[in-house]
């Protein structure tokens, strides 16, 4: 288990993560997300000890990861481009981890073979494209059979088969009795697998729910309305301090009014409607809408209210 | 998938947790080119520089003029020289560490910060004193050859002068690491050690004061002199070894500190 308890860490006066408060079980595969920027890699690093927080702690299951002896062998990580020096070989990358932490030498081969880089296990990593580096970093992660891995954007830069790979590694560990903690800013990546998902923006805790919970409450909210009247209806949206989103002049978007509030608000003004349905988005939809508004580095929106 | 008691059977105490890490940084000097490159070429020219030297010495002493030395102190003043390669070679295998950003992965490894710092003193230190301990020996022969009855010596200045190398580049090294962890790149740590053993006493020297005059007999590379010459003025070996031994504290200290400090 990882546990957060008012996790911050602050670079003067940016909150890159700020009192982040969540317990992260084993037994799942848990989906970190959040934009660029957002504070996911300061997040995993405080996990680490290889950044330190400003306030507040991180602990696997109840000590700081630098009180662990040997730690590969209870949290395997990958951090993105972290991965071996240029002119290592894996084979050496590797053996030299396995030594610092005991790791019997024939695991160094397993996880090659597991990670598909024997065939390159004598080339520098110099020459390594970023799909190979990160079944590197992976590989170095499982070395010790760890029972808690935390794995940072680790498809970036996969093919399709290295992404069906890594989700079928996540979830068998999982399965497993193990705790995965992966992070990623696109949610199409773990919405297949992540049975737990933790939102942050701005380094702000924005949920903490299962994936089903999250498509639910997050897409029930959206009522999308067809109207030749969009904008009388907007004028009556903002004079009772309710969301919308005009897309275009037949359509606007009501967000978390209700399906039956929105038409009873529309018949009482005398609004002719032409279409009044929620919106079934996709995880991907409800994760844009939670994060909008603390997107690090947000391009213009037609939002409004 | 591992059981937690696998996990427990490995908390072993401190010293075996320092061994398995110094293993591991053997291992990556030893599986870097550029490393081991540098050593070999550290030794080839300091083993020509040892002949040409002795080659000079005797045609210097045919013509005249006095230059007689015994050939393992001559060896040793080949090593102003070769020592860049081996303290750069130290340097190096830090600093490459944080130009590829492996250093996390190396952390994530020895995540107590002291004991990585300590494992990596412990092999770049040995290191230096196995090559300054092999060297000289290695190196007099051609040496006592080219120089003839100019470069005569007996076993004791052999010993004397091989112990003093290693003792140097041992230090040496430590002192490059420390230089590596305080710049944390591989640029800044190369240009300071430059203008720690080369630059230093040159511009010091430049400068007419007394007091800077006798702060140079301070400075790393001539404490190394008095060191192997077994000179009593302005101090003695023992003296020398304790100056090294400071420079070395001072610089590895400082550099542990920003280790433990700062954020990977």
């Amino acid at each position: 288990m990882i546990t957060f308890e008012s996790l911050s860490k602050h670079y003067g006066t940016t909150r890159a993560v700020n009192q982040l408060n969540v317990e992260i079980h084993p037994g799942k595969v848990t989906g970190f997300l959040g934009p660029n920027g957002a504070g996911k890699s300061t997040t995993m690093r405080m996990i680490l000890g290889l950044d330190a927080p400003t306030s507040g702690r991180a602990l696997i299951n109840g000590q700081r990861y630098d009180q662990l002896t040997y730690p590969m062998h209870t949290v395997g990580a990958h951090i993105s481009g972290t991965a071996g020096h240029p002119g290592h070989t894996p084979r050496t990358f590797l053996r030299a981890l396995a030594q610092s932490n005991r790791v019997p030498q024939q695991r160094v081969e397993q996880v090659l073979e597991e990670s598909g880089l024997s065939s390159v296990a004598t080339k520098r990593i110099r020459g390594f494209s970023l799909g190979m580096r990160q079944r590197l970093g992976i590989s170095a992660a499982l070395l010790a059979d760890p029972d808690i891995l935390i794995l940072d954007e680790p498809m970036n830069g996969l093919d399709a088969q290295g992404i069906t790979w890594i989700r079928q590694l996540m979830r068998n560990r999982a399965d497993q009795g193990g705790t995965v903690f992966v992070s990623s800013h696109l949610m199409s990546e773990v919405q297949q697998v992540a049975d737990q998902l933790i939102l942050i923006g701005r380094g702000e805790l924005i949920a903490n729910a299962t994936t089903e919970q999250l498509i639910n409450e997050a897409t029930e909210q959206v009522v999308t309305v067809r109207s030749p009247h969009v904008l009388a209806l907007a004028d009556l949206l903002t004079s009772r301090n309710l969301k919308f989103r005009v897309v275009d002049e037949q359509l606007i978007e009501v967000i978390g009014l209700g399906l039956q509030a929105t038409g009873a608000l529309a018949f009482a003004n005398g609004i002719e409607l032409h279409e009044l349905s929620a919106a079934h988005g996709s995880l991907e939809s409800a994760y844009n809408q939670l994060t909008q508004e603390s997107m690090e580095f947000s391009a213009p929106s037609v939002e409004r209210g | 998938m591992k059981t937690l008691d696998h996990a427990e059977s490995h908390s072993a105490h401190g010293l075996s947790v320092q061994l398995a890490t110094a293993r591991a940084e053997i291992t990556k000097f030893f599986g870097l080119r550029s490393l081991t490159g540098l050593y070999v070429v550290g030794l080839l020219v300091t083993v020509g520089l040892g002949w040409l030297l002795g080659a000079s010495a005797k045609a210097s002493g045919e013509n005249g003029i006095d230059s007689a030395m015994p050939a393992p102190l001559i060896v040793f003043a080949t090593l102003q020289f070769g020592q860049l390669f081996f303290a750069a070679a130290a340097a190096l295998h830090l600093t490459g560490e944080y130009s590829s950003g492996t250093l996390s992965s190396t952390l994530q490894a020895v995540p107590r910060r002291g004991m990585l710092a300590g494992a990596k003193a412990l092999v770049l230190g040995s290191l230096g004193f196995l090559t300054g301990l092999v060297l000289i020996p290695l190196e007099t022969l051609p040496t006592a050859l080219a120089a003839g009855r100019y470069g005569e010596f007996d076993a004791s200045e052999l010993f004397s002068a091989s112990l003093g190398a290693g003792t140097y580049l041992a230090l040496l090294s430590l002192m490059a690491l420390g230089l590596g962890l305080l710049c944390r790149n591989s640029s800044g740590a190369l240009v300071s050690l430059i203008v720690l053993v080369i630059g230093l006493p040159q511009i010091l020297g430049l400068i007419p004061i007394d007091w800077v005059q006798s702060m140079i007999q301070y400075l790393p590379t001539n404490a190394a002199t008095f060191m192997a010459t077994g000179a009593s003025q302005p101090y003695g070996p023992v003296m020398a070894v304790v100056v090294l031994a400071l420079w070395s504290v001072i610089l590895l200290g400082a550099g542990m500190l920003m280790l433990k400090k700062r954020d990977a």
